[in-house]
């Protein structure tokens, strides 16, 4: 793909970077760091989020939207805050500025915060986060993905718009928060019989008048609503506020655009928001499509669901792609997920492009929601090797051996197999 | 061998630096209409988006434009049909034309206002309350003769005040504007809208000048400083 070519090094940057080498060898000319300070002008990830890893492959600066490369994500059982993908919908410069830290909210802005629960009840209440944090927090220990993570394998087929994701558009996390459902009935709302949904919103503007807010919402009848908790902790610690501090819907096994950052207002609904950020896009044909021919305009309610849940998925994690290994004895690594809703039950593996399989040892003492650690030793000649990973839950839902299947236009939820190519020398 | 280290380190410290010192400055292919994607496309997120997504089909920008629509993004349809023939021609799936057509029109400050400045600062220079400051009535146009083009070139973000109204919002470099461009568009907005009288004080900006400072790129706290000096003067 040559199609991010543009704004590494374009012409301009050239003549940048060789003026700071030219400058830099002739160090007696260097006038003060000014005429130098003219290189890179793509800024890194702890440029655009304070507290980021500036190894963090950065996919949309304004937007602070960046991945974690395979070979840090696949370091830690929990995911730390540093290397955690992002995925934010505004840019994280002027109003939004405030959210472009991973440091948590400050004291006086948690006392301030407040949530407001509306919608088809007839006493909307105003829920404290301060006091949120007193009550009874439960743990979620859950994957945190992107609903785009993995679209650039989908360009092998046709282009599709969207960041160019690998695998690193995901996490695995530690929440602590408060039970939604329970809390809800606390509040005694008394909601109309018509309420289907729960609609979220959070702090985060658009940036220009009249613009689609990022408003979303979930069944409440869906099996994870049960689990879903109003975090207030993420991994051990208040949650960094660019993951969504001081208070962040999450519904364990959902897309991340479903678990709402900065949650300022719960409505219960009959409808789904009509909101542009609900209705045109993170939606999923309910068929097989074809590129050009069916495109996101032709989503519908009708012909597509909003990226609810996660497809199961599984992705290797040792070897990496192109690395090589020592021949022999060779343990093969990964992890393995899907919604949660039944318990995922198998991994296997191939090292002949799918003829034949070998079950995976599979780890799961983290709970249904989180990463399945898999491994699997194998004896290896040397010489140039291919491993395919494929998971299958209670329900018999698995992978397609051939990810394209599932070609979309928005490029959400990719499933496919994973096929990693390396060497044995 | 020391030396040479120490050279390492230094280099390193700069590209640091410089790291710190830019925008994204994503660059697009250059072709008719690539200017007004600069203009219209990066209010809501860079041009990485824009650059990510060549090679989609015709049918498949033509949907982008409308969830653009469906997102806040206002444009005429012939601003549209501009855009969109640009999109498919220079980011579709066939490699786009050699050369861009020369553009033979002259360059006026007035259609460069509107093709790259209308869209946040207002089709009168008016801006929008909290979000884009206004243009016309505008002081910081000449406290110093150098300013918006150093603005044009390099971008401005942070919060600042704009007769007695706070914005803390970010613009983008304009840089991709000709030298030609950039000087005519400033001529023009320190004479439009009742700036006039000041501007009778001041020089023309020459496309010669905008070249000048082409070579020396600000960073954003750079431009705060220029900013801040010349409201101090
Ligand atoms: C009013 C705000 C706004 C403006 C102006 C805007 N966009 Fe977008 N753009 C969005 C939003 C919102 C998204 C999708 C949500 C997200 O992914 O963050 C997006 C995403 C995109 C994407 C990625 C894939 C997709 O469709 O979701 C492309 C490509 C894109 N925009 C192109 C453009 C072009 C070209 C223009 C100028 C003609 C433009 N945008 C102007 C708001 C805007
Ligand atoms: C994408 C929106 C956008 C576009 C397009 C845009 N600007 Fe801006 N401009 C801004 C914002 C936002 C600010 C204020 C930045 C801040 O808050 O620091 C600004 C500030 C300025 C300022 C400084 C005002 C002051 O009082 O300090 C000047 C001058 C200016 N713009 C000129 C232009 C010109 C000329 C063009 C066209 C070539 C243009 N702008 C295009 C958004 C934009």
């Amino acid at each position: 793909m040559d199609s991010r070519d543009y704004g590494h090094l374009n012409r301009r940057t050239f003549l940048q970077v060789a003026g700071t080498a030219g400058a830099a060898a002739g160090l007696a000319s260097a006038p003060g760091g000014r005429a130098l300070a003219q290189a890179a002008e793509k800024p890194n990830a702890a440029e655009i989020i304070q507290g980021k890893s500036p190894e963090m492959i950065v996919y949309n600066a304004k937007l602070g939207v960046m991945g974690t490369p395979l070979n840090m994500l696949r370091e830690h059982r929990f995911t730390p805050a540093e290397i955690l993908y992002n995925r934010t919908h505004f840019p994280v410069d002027g109003v939004n500025k405030w959210v472009a830290t991973t440091a948590p909210a400050d004291r006086e802005t948690v006392q301030n915060w407040t949530i407001l629960v509306s919608g088809l009840v007839q006493r909307p209440k105003t829920l404290k986060v301060a006091d949120l944090e007193q009550m009874d927090l439960v743990k979620r220990i859950s994957v945190m993905q992107c609903a785009g993570n993995g679209r650039s394998y989908y360009w092998a087929k046709a282009k599709t718009p969207g960041s160019g994701w690998e695998h690193g558009g995901m996490g695995n996390l530690s929440w602590e928060g408060v039970l939604l459902k329970p809390l809800l009935k606390s509040l005694d709302l008394s909601p109309s019989d018509s309420v289907k949904f729960l609609t979220t919103n959070g702090k985060d503007v658009p940036p220009v008048k009249g613009g689609a807010d990022m408003i979303k919402s979930v069944h409440l009848a869906f099996p994870q609503l049960d689990d879903a908790i109003l975090a207030v902790r993420m991994n051990g610690k208040p949650i960094p506020t660019i993951h969504g501090g001081p208070v962040r819907l999450i519904i364990p096994g959902y897309y991340g655009n479903m678990c709402v950052k900065w949650v300022t207002d719960l409505m219960l609904m009959d409808e789904p928001t009509p909101s542009a950020i609900m209705q045109k896009t993170y939606r999923m044909p309910l068929m097989q499509v074809e590129p050009g021919k069916f495109t996101t305009q032709n989503l519908t309610r009708e012909n597509s669901d909003p990226t609810y849940g996660f497809r199961i998925m599984s992705v290797v994690f040792a070897p990496l792609r192109g690395q090589t290994v020592k021949a022999g004895e060779v343990e093969l690594k990964g992890v393995a997920w899907n919604d949660g809703v039944v318990p995922l039950t198998q991994v296997r593996i191939s090292l002949d492009q799918g003829k034949s399989w070998q079950e995976a040892e599979v780890d799961n003492s983290d709970g249904p929601y989180a990463w399945y650690h898999w491994q699997k030793s194998v004896k290896l000649d040397p010489g140039d090797h291919e491993v395919w990973v494929c998971a299958t839950d209670a329900w018999g839902r698995s992978q397609p051996l051939d990810g394209l299947t599932t070609w979309n236009p928005g490029g959400w939820s990719w499933h496919g197999v994973d096929r990693v190519g390396f060497k044995a020398a | 061998m020391e030396r040479r280290s120490s050279l390492h380190l230094f280099v390193a410290a700069l590209l640091f630096f410089a790291g710190s010192a830019r925008g994204a400055g994503i660059q697009i292919p250059e072709g008719p209409g690539s200017n007004l994607v600069y203009a219209k496309c990066q209010t809501c997120h860079d041009l990485q988006y824009v650059a990510d997504a060549k090679g989609l089909l015709p049918a498949q920008w033509k949907a982008v434009l409308a969830s653009m629509n469906d997102y806040g993004l206002e444009i005429s349809d012939q601003e549209k049909s501009t855009i969109l023939n640009y999109l498919t021609t220079y980011l579709g799936p066939n490699p786009p034309p050699a050369k861009p057509e020369a553009q033979a029109a002259s360059i006026d400050g007035k259609t460069v206002f509107q093709q790259s400045c209308a869209t946040c600062h207002g089709a009168d220079g008016q801006g929008q309350p909290g979000y884009f400051p206004p243009l016309a009535g505008n002081p910081d146009l000449f406290k110093d003769s150098l300013f918006p083009v150093l603005v044009v070139l390099n971008g401005i973000s942070g919060p600042i005040t704009v007769e007695g109204k706070s914005y803390n919002g970010s613009m983008p470099a304009f840089d991709h504007l000709s030298n030609t461009e950039i000087a005519a568009v400033i001529n023009f907005i320190r004479d439009g809208w009742g700036n006039g009288s000041k501007a009778s004080q001041m020089k023309p900006v020459a496309p010669e000048l905008v070249a000048q400072q082409r070579n020396h790129a600000l960073s954003p706290s750079e431009m705060h400083a220029r900013r801040e000096n010349m409201e101090s003067k």
